[in-house]
């Protein structure tokens, strides 16, 4: 044990010391700390080609409304409040209500974070029609509709509606804005978490190809089963700990801003159609928790890669490129199959989409969620993947040179 | 002590690199004679088990070369090989030592042992990027000697070192064939003809001569150099190996360095 140890310790001092991996390192955790600070925080605000407020300022005072809203149940008062601003912003504007024009800012914009609830959920009356019944009726509907639109089988629409009813309505409004960020940015940090993946590890494989150290270790004793054991581990641990750094990165600047209260906030405070039981808090816990398994196995399929193509180029350029295919192709809701094994690819699950899709897993008679079965295939392809890449390593010929 | 090589082979698409090589190595040292593409490096990789033969086995004492007991007591000294350049040499060595299974403390004083012996002590410290060719050379020779190898391979040893460190290394290896096997390639007669025990000729794959070298007539030197024009005529050195024949002939005929 103590013998894997070392070798593990000098696996990562090989890796820590090559340059790209500390430049790519700070590189990254600087692009998403800057990324979550300033993301969609920077510009002006303009209303009818007039200066009205910075953008950083307008997130400030819907945050404060939101604080201000928090604890408000989203009932037929809430309707009746925004039906009266409304009211009142139509009568003062005398006409068409303005998006952040000044009677939008006096009356409604208080309510702003009503305002984005009730069009999440997708109601499309007329304002004076709008209470607590329709409101919810509607939601009802545009699930029902989505559903039909997955192609979801009938077991399990019946499945989604008994995790439907046991959500407390009418949902009560909290402050969740540091969560939400969270949320919105971790699409963002998976991707960069996999670039730095992909180019800090192929290193640990194709270095002693490179180098032609291959020939020196391959003939030791522990050179085979047990180095390949330490350099796959110490993957393992470096691709967790680039998601811990990237995790920090998001969820520190992300609670400076907007600070950490909303741990207790239901999902459906951000994602009304949701029909999942669970906190903001555990939504992110859930999310933190599918970073690290996606980066495990992504991890470990560089490093396999890496050494099926000897070149850590190779490697970049077939993983760059799968890593722009995920950003560009979208496969539609009718090709159900090939939409549910696309949404639990890497770079789609780790998003709201990914996570909290409706499309389920059956299995043995029961339902499993995106986020309960796919973290269990990934971890058997990451082990799939590292015996295969064993075989591969051991089974290395040094000829040709 | 025995290194059984039984006709083993290696085939390329239209090339037989090493022929149905039947070896027993004991105890001492074996001089690999031959001329550049004769073979001794594929047989060599074949003997530390980085090369699969088409055809034949490999064992020493009845273990298997695929199995870790063997690569056990095996040292490697390849032809041509790479560092951690961010490694100083003394990281290297006990890097190397933790793979040849040693326990931390006696891979230290073994390490420091043989950085002494190499006359690389003063260097140990400093990053292997820093080191010339002849100490890189001298740290790989090190190296394969971390576990006391009951069989020692190396490929082309001298290559990089200056006369009095080939003089040492001659030295080192009588001492070290005293209880190993030694197998040691190069083509350069005078590199072995005062300390193999057993001289082995390869050409085109096969071994044409396996002796002491003290039966030819006019010595091994005269013999060998006879081999290599006779391959040269038949335009041999080109066809095989691609490497400039001509070149490598002046080199020999010049001296032995």
């Amino acid at each position: 044990m103590q013998l894997f140890l070392s070798l593990v310790k000098y696996e990562f001092l090989k890796l820590l010391k090559r340059r790209m991996v500390c430049v790519t390192l700070a590189v990254s955790a600087a692009v998403m700390v800057l990324g979550v600070t300033f993301g969609g925080r920077l510009g002006r605000v303009y209303v009818e080609g007039e200066l009205i407020t910075t953008q950083a300022d307008l997130d400030l005072e819907l945050a404060m409304n939101s604080k201000r809203l928090s604890g408000r149940v989203l009932d037929e008062t809430m309707t009746e409040e925004l039906r009266e601003a409304y009211r009142q912003a139509g009568e003062e504007s005398q006409g068409e209500i303005v998006y952040l024009a000044e009677p939008y800012r006096k009356y409604i914009w208080p309510l702003e974070p009503f305002v984005r609830w009730v069009r999440r959920v997708g109601l499309d009356v007329p304002i004076e029609d709008l209470n607590e019944e329709t409101l919810y009726a509607k939601r009802l509907e545009r699930m029902e509709e989505n559903w039909s639109d997955s192609l979801l089988s009938e077991g399990e629409k019946e499945y989604l509606r008994g995790q439907n009813e046991k959500l407390e309505t009418p949902f009560t409004y909290e402050y969740c804005f540091g969560y939400e960020h969270i949320c919105d940015m971790m699409n963002t940090t998976a991707f960069v978490l996999v670039m730095i993946l992909t180019v800090c590890l192929p290193g640990i494989f194709t270095g002693e190809h490179s180098r032609r150290t291959d020939q020196l270790i391959l003939v030791t004793a522990k050179g085979k089963d047990v180095l390949y054991r330490a350099k796959i581990l110490v993957g393992v641990l470096f691709s967790l700990l680039a998601a811990l750094v990237q995790t920090a990165c998001t969820v520190i600047p992300s609670f400076v801003l907007y600070g950490c209260s909303g741990f207790s906030a239901k999902l459906q405070v951000i994602a009304p159609e949701s029909v999942w039981s669970m906190t903001m808090g555990e939504a992110l816990m859930i999310f933190t928790g599918l970073l690290f398994v996606m980066a495990l196995l992504w991890g470990i399929v560089t490093m396999v890669l890496s050494e099926c193509l000897k070149k850590g180029t190779a490697v970049m350029a077939v993983l760059f490129g799968f890593i722009v295919f995920s950003m560009l192709l979208n496969v539609p809701d009718e090709y159900r199959i090939a939409a549910q094994i696309w949404d639990a690819t890497p770079l789609q699950l780790i998003s709201y989409w990914g996570v909290f899709t409706n499309r389920l897993f059956p299995l043995l008679g029961h339902y499993f969620t995106s986020w309960q079965a796919v973290p269990v295939v990934y971890l058997l392809l990451s082990a799939l993947a590292a015996r295969a890449g064993k075989r591969r390593y051991t089974g290395f010929q040094v000829s040709g040179r | 002590m025995e290194l059984f090589i039984d006709r083993v082979s290696k085939q390329y698409q239209n090339k037989t690199a090493v022929d149905r090589t039947t070896l027993k190595l004991h105890k001492g040292v074996c001089g690999l004679l031959g001329a550049n593409g004769a073979g001794k490096t594929t047989l060599m990789r074949m003997i530390c088990g980085i090369l699969k033969p088409s055809g034949g086995t490999i064992s020493f004492d009845g273990e298997d070369v695929s199995t870790e007991e063997y690569r056990s007591v095996l040292g490697y000294l390849p032809q041509d090989f790479g560092y951690y350049p961010n490694f100083s040499g003394m990281d290297f060595m006990m890097y190397m030592a933790t793979l040849k299974g040693l326990e931390k403390h006696s891979a230290r004083r073994k390490a420091e042992e043989l950085l002494r012996l190499v006359s690389l002590e003063g260097a140990s410290g400093k990053k292997i990027r820093t080191y010339s060719g002849g100490m890189k050379q001298r740290l790989g020779i090190a190296q394969a000697l971390l576990n006391d190898p009951a069989l020692l391979v190396l490929d082309e040893p001298t290559a990089g070192l200056d006369p009095r460190e080939r003089v040492r290394f001659r030295n080192l290896i009588a001492e070290v064939g005293k209880e190993s096997i030694v197998l040691l390639s190069t083509h350069i007669v005078s590199d072995i003809e005062h300390i193999a025990d057993r001289i082995l000729l390869m050409k085109d794959g096969r071994m044409i001569y396996d002796g002491d070298g003290k039966e030819l007539e006019g010595g091994l030197e005269e013999f060998y150099l006879e081999q290599f024009d006779e391959a040269q005529e038949e335009g041999g050195w080109k066809n095989t190996s691609g490497r400039k024949g001509g070149q490598d002939a002046a080199f020999f005929k010049s001296g032995k360095i």
